[in-house]
């Protein structure tokens, strides 16, 4: 009897280890599509056969101890690797597929675990096995991200170790950062500054918090229809887009044309500008990055 | 440099300001005292600072210096009434295993540390909102912008006057200080897990902290999430510390914690499971009395925030958001229409993301219940309780706020508490199940 059970059991083990693994060099929902059970039912019928066999194997435990030590350091490798690469790049180079190999990682644990503590009644030795070999889990998963977050982070430090804080800015906003410099060079702290409408290709221009957080004091507002009434003196941005176009919008803006008692073409690059005396017009001056000096009617 | 030196400087004020209230706590690690005078003091001192605004004194360095001075006053005024003497539990001798851990979660610290006092301030939310209150207010001295917005309303201020204190002391990147109050967090940890189970356990409970993606992430960055999940968790494990003797001190300093949670997010309702759990600790100790000054506690620095948000709102010209009767026959039917996105919704962000931590609460339900040990109990109850909260929010937010699918990852990121309370929990419920009939040391 005990030994028929014992092979009832390491049968469904081995059943349940194959499907896991199965759906880690495929994907999840593999085993389901060509072999009739989803690969869960294996999974929860192997936790109860695994409680119900309550005796000693030292050689079961030992190779589901080194199943699951070696399952956890390839997991933590594989982790380290996606991020400090590309998403995807574990399943592209190897077909694995991570989210899977987890699952796979959680089962050899639990039954590394659970054939380790027999001696225990079977809530606690379910709950204990559950809680460790859950937390292995997390924890496999945990390591391998945060050590490839700090890895990924202290790389720009070791690159450029004196880097102040305006570099970083710089090097993080792109285009926007420096012309916002000009902005609070060309503009006085009571004005108002109408930016484009929030969304496709203005995501950051357009963002009147954002704005707002770099140009403050100064008001900013999102040009809807018609230039506001008021005493401060307003000003308009030129921004092209600095995200990518996604939408059936168009580049540029402003879209129609504004009296203007000058405008200022911006070289965000070298940090300067140009000024032009005239009105705005969108077929002529839809640059990168400006700023016009709206007339007040 | 100067930001280092700024970061430096307000940790040790909030240290100092927050020590004589973590007094009320006589018997604790050093480590522990450490970590909760750092929290209590920023939570507690940036809270005072409010009021003294409100008051009619502006947001100043001497104000600053003056809401210290009363923290310091209160703290001590406590401590005498109470004739609290300190004893600190001492650490045994840290065995090889235990001092790798120790140099491990000290060197991924300095790293995070390094990282987010490096980075510039550039996280959407810091920017637009917590980071340019602190600005602001560092400019005007008072809230006059930010009380024009509702936008800008919509999040108590604690993250704001924490990095404001860091500008005001000249600094330019506040950032590192929430790595700083990170570690601060995982003194508590280690000081209650400890308290419960012993060093080794202690250490592995932190380093499953620290090596949580999420809350690591969030130590380089200028989020309002970590510290709510820091504040928010605090009181929860102190809130079932409690052991005879000393239960009405970890009341009072847990219920102070989680009323703190209310100072950096004030919609989110977890707050009320942790009076559910002053309730039941009273119950048990068949002495009601218990509960009383802790739950004043919570509704008090609940309330002054929670009424001041109101009547600023109550004045701007915006249209307010229209919210449902909750328990109506309208919000059931559309709860019920909404079914499957709700469960869609559930299993993306909040069911997915946690795997792994919903598994070991699925654990934690037998050893609970086998386990004579009130820690795990309610630590399990605060896990399933939220669950049920989440739920229930989830169900009757899809109700009102039309894009209420579209923003799921801020759904996660608000169960970030989950993570610490949960993995506090497993470690804790690991060590009661292999030293069964074990004795809580304090």
């Amino acid at each position: 009897m005990h030994s028929k059970y014992l092979w009832v059991h390491l049968a469904i083990l081995g059943i349940t280890l194959g499907a896991s693994f199965l759906e880690s060099v495929s994907y999840i929902g593999f085993v389901d599509k060509h072999f009739i059970l989803p690969a869960y039912t294996w999974y929860v019928l192997s936790v109860v056969t695994a409680l119900v066999y309550r005796s000693a194997n030292f050689h079961i435990a030992k190779w589901l101890k080194l199943l699951s030590w070696s399952s956890i350091l390839i997991y933590i490798i594989f982790t380290i690797s996606e991020v400090l690469t590309y998403p995807n790049y574990i399943f592209t180079v190897l077909h694995i597929n991570l989210q899977a190999l987890q699952i796979f990682v959680l089962l050899v644990s639990f039954h590394w675990l659970v054939s380790q503590y027999y001696l225990l009644n079977t809530t606690l030795r379910l709950a204990k096995s559950l809680i460790f070999s859950a937390l292995i889990f997390v924890a496999t998963e945990g390591i391998g991200l945060s050590i490839a977050f700090l890895i990924k982070g202290l790389i720009p430090i070791i690159k450029h170790p004196n880097a102040t804080y305006e570099d970083q800015l710089y090097n993080t906003h792109g285009g926007f950062y420096p012309a916002i410099q000009l902005i609070i060079q060309l503009t006085p702290a009571n004005s108002l500054i109408l930016i484009p409408p929030q969304g496709n290709p203005w995501e950051v221009e357009g963002n009147a918090p954002i704005v707002t957080y770099f140009l403050y004091p100064r008001q900013v507002k999102n040009l809807e229809t018609t230039i506001p009434e008021t005493n401060k003196p307003i000003y308009a941005l030129i921004a092209k887009g600095s995200w990518p176009r996604t939408s059936s919008v168009d580049y540029g803006w402003p879209k129609v044309p504004i009296n203007a008692r000058q405008i200022w073409q911006f070289d965000t690059t070298n940090h300067t500008f140009t000024t032009y005396m005239r009105n705005y017009s969108p077929q002529t001056d839809q640059w990168d990055w400006g700023l016009i000096e709206v007339k007040h009617e | 440099m100067n930001s280092l030196l700024s970061v430096i400087i307000a940790t040790v004020f909030f240290t100092f300001i927050g020590f004589p209230i973590s007094c009320l706590l006589g018997k604790i690690t050093q480590i522990e005292r450490l970590g909760l005078s750092l929290l209590l003091g920023v939570g507690l001192g940036t809270y005072c600072w409010f009021i003294l605004y409100l008051l009619g004194m502006p947001f100043t360095l001497t104000s600053l210096f003056i809401s210290g001075l009363i923290l310091i006053l209160i703290g001590l005024v406590i401590v005498k009434l109470k004739r609290k003497s300190l004893v600190t539990v001492r650490l045994p001798v840290f065995l090889p295993l235990e001092r790798f851990l120790v140099y491990i979660i000290i060197l991924v610290l300095l790293i995070a540390f390094i990282i987010a006092s490096y980075n510039a301030i550039t996280a959407w939310d810091s920017l637009a909102l917590y980071d340019f209150r602190a600005h602001a207010i560092v400019l005007n001295h008072d809230l006059r912008d930010i009380t024009a917005s509702s936008y800008y309303l919509s999040y108590p201020l604690l993250v704001s006057l924490l990095h404001a204190a860091v500008y005001f002391l000249g600094g330019v990147n506040a950032q590192g200080m929430h790595t700083v109050i990170f570690a601060g967090f995982l003194a508590i940890v280690f000081g209650r897990v400890y308290a419960l189970t012993n060093l080794r356990y202690a250490l592995v409970a932190v380093c499953l902290n620290i090596f949580s993606y999420e809350l690591l992430m969030h130590s380089t960055i200028a989020y309002a999430n970590l510290p709510y999940t820091i504040l928010l968790v605090s009181g929860f494990l102190h809130l079932v510390s409690g052991h005879k003797k000393a239960i009405s001190d970890h009341l009072i300093v847990g219920s102070i914690l989680i009323g703190l949670s209310t100072w950096v997010r004030s919609t989110e309702v977890f707050w009320i499971i942790g009076f559910i759990l002053i309730i039941w600790q009273a119950l048990q100790s068949r002495n009601i009395r218990l509960s009383v000054v802790p739950s004043m506690l919570i509704l008090l620095l609940y309330s002054i925030w929670h009424f001041y948000h109101a009547a600023l709102v109550a004045i701007l010209a915006e249209p307010p958001l229209v919210m449902p009767a909750f328990f109506s026959r309208t919000t059931l039917n559309l709860i019920l229409h909404n079914l499957n996105k709700i469960r869609e919704y559930f299993m993306l962000y909040v069911f997915y993301p946690y795997l792994g931590l919903w598994i070991v609460s699925l654990g934690l339900l037998p050893a609970s219940f086998k386990l004579k040990s009130f820690p795990i109990k309610g630590l399990t109850f605060v896990i399933f309780a939220s669950l049920a909260v989440t739920v229930l929010g989830i169900s009757i937010f899809s109700t009102y706020f039309p894009t209420w699918f579209q923003i799921g990852d801020s759904a996660t990121r608000m169960l970030m508490f989950l993570i610490p309370t949960i993995t506090v929990a497993g470690t804790t419920a690991l060590f009661g199940i292999s030293h069964r009939g074990y004795n809580e040391k304090n």
